[in-house]
């Protein structure tokens, strides 16, 4: 081995040291060496969804459709969809196989 | 003398080329962008503005939550990118159902593991707008992943976190979600109407107000002539909790799902009771504490086909 060749090797190793080092600050080292650092997600929710105080009459699912609706006043922050609307439902149709 | 340094420099050469090799392996894996599957293979021009298309979650054991959530619902996994990969797409019967995500919990923070919905617009960033000007904030700003599409993360104006994404693939399509699915998302906030109200500025929503036994507030948010997700008010008398969304998914057995829970380490949090559509609806939590609901959804639960 001459010194030649021993320079060509210590040249090519600093060469992937730095594209090395360049990957890192592109992506980031991650957790636990994961690829998705940066990922739009992966928020954690503060402390305090309890869920007591869910009593009988607390409905959170959808209607079956066409169920009769509350009595609408006209102080909704929000615009209430027509009186001679029904309460739309889930989709019926199965998928596809 | 010379023979030994010689071996020595002929060690140290292959040694580096090793070294060299491993390097190169390296650095490609992270230079490698992360990449999401399409959420709908194949592509479709289907788009449903309002509807929650995909659902993740975040935790700091995925191996954990794989073994739970295979062992409630018979979820696969397919792991992003193999080795060591921190996103894995949950499948059930070869459906992609649901992405998870591990991450470290910040350390300090009170902070808990949490389901998310990601909601379809067509446009995220003009989406982003409208939330911010109507008290929105951001938690993640847009990002682009070319196969998944566009998506940001957000809180509405009572601090409600969820997601929007403009699927580049289309969204999925208006079926009944089958066993194992995701089926409906409840939003609970404690002024239901200017909830509704921010809900129906950025997406477009229809709001119906239902009647209701206990005297809270019960919206349901449509699109399309389906119902999307309700609007409750936050239930009193118990200790104060910061506004949030709930995801459900189907069971054909609410309570014996909700038993499962427990034996698989996870926990109950509202018993399986009765709802407005005479199923069982419970809320259970994995054994990290991430929330979600059971809800029992018979075929015959749903009205006729709308026009």
């Amino acid at each position: 081995m001459n010194i030649k060749h021993e320079r060509w090797m210590v040249g090519a190793l600093g060469l992937l040291l730095l594209a090395g080092l360049c990957a890192c600050i592109a992506t980031g080292p991650g957790y636990d060496g994961g690829v998705s650092v940066g990922y739009v997600g992966g928020y954690y929710e503060p402390y305090g969804s309890d869920y007591g105080g869910w009593g009988p009459g607390y409905h959170v699912a959808p209607p079956r459709g066409g169920e009769r609706r509350s009595v609408q006043s006209s102080t909704h922050a929000y615009r209430p969809a027509p009186p001679s609307r029904s309460t739309p439902s889930l989709p019926t149709r199965p998928r596809r196989p | 003398m010379n023979i030994c340094r010689h071996r020595t420099r002929h060690l140290l050469s292959h040694g580096l080329c090793a070294v060299l090799l491993y390097a190169t392996c390296v650095a490609t894996v992270m230079a490698a962008p992360f990449e999401l599957p399409p959420l709908v293979t194949p592509a479709s021009a289907e788009h449903h503005v309002g509807k929650v298309i995909w659902v993740e979650l975040v935790t700091p054991d995925l191996a954990g939550a794989k073994a739970f959530y295979s062992g409630l619902f018979g979820w696969t996994f397919q792991d992003l990118q193999g080795g060591k990969a921190d996103f894995a797409v949950a499948l059930l019967d070869g459906r992609p159902v649901a992405g998870l995500l591990q991450r470290a919990v910040p350390p300090g923070e009170q902070r808990q593991p949490a389901w998310r919905g990601f909601i379809a617009v067509r446009d995220v960033d003009a989406a982003k707008a409208i939330a911010l000007a109507h008290g929105a904030k951001v938690v993640f700003e847009p990002k682009t992943y070319p196969q998944r599409g566009r998506q940001a993360v957000l809180a509405d104006p009572e601090g409600a976190v969820f997601a929007i994404l403009a699927s580049s693939s289309g969204d999925p399509a208006d079926v009944l979600a089958a066993p194992g699915e995701w089926i409906w998302a409840s939003v609970h906030a404690q002024n239901p109407d200017t909830a509704a109200a921010f809900y129906q500025t950025l997406f477009g929503y229809d709001v119906f107000d239902l009647q209701s036994d206990d005297g809270l507030e019960h919206l349901i948010l449509s699109s399309d002539d389906y119902a999307r997700a309700s609007v409750n008010a936050l239930p009193g008398g118990s200790p104060p909790r910061h506004p949030h969304w709930l995801n459900f998914v189907r069971v054909v057995d609410a309570v014996g799902v909700a038993a499962k829970v427990g034996a698989l380490g996870g926990r109950v949090l509202v018993e399986p009771h009765a709802d407005r559509h005479g199923g069982q609806v419970a809320v259970v939590a994995d054994p990290t504490g991430a929330a979600f609901g059971l809800m029992e959804w018979s075929d015959a639960d749903t009205k006729k086909e709308p026009r």
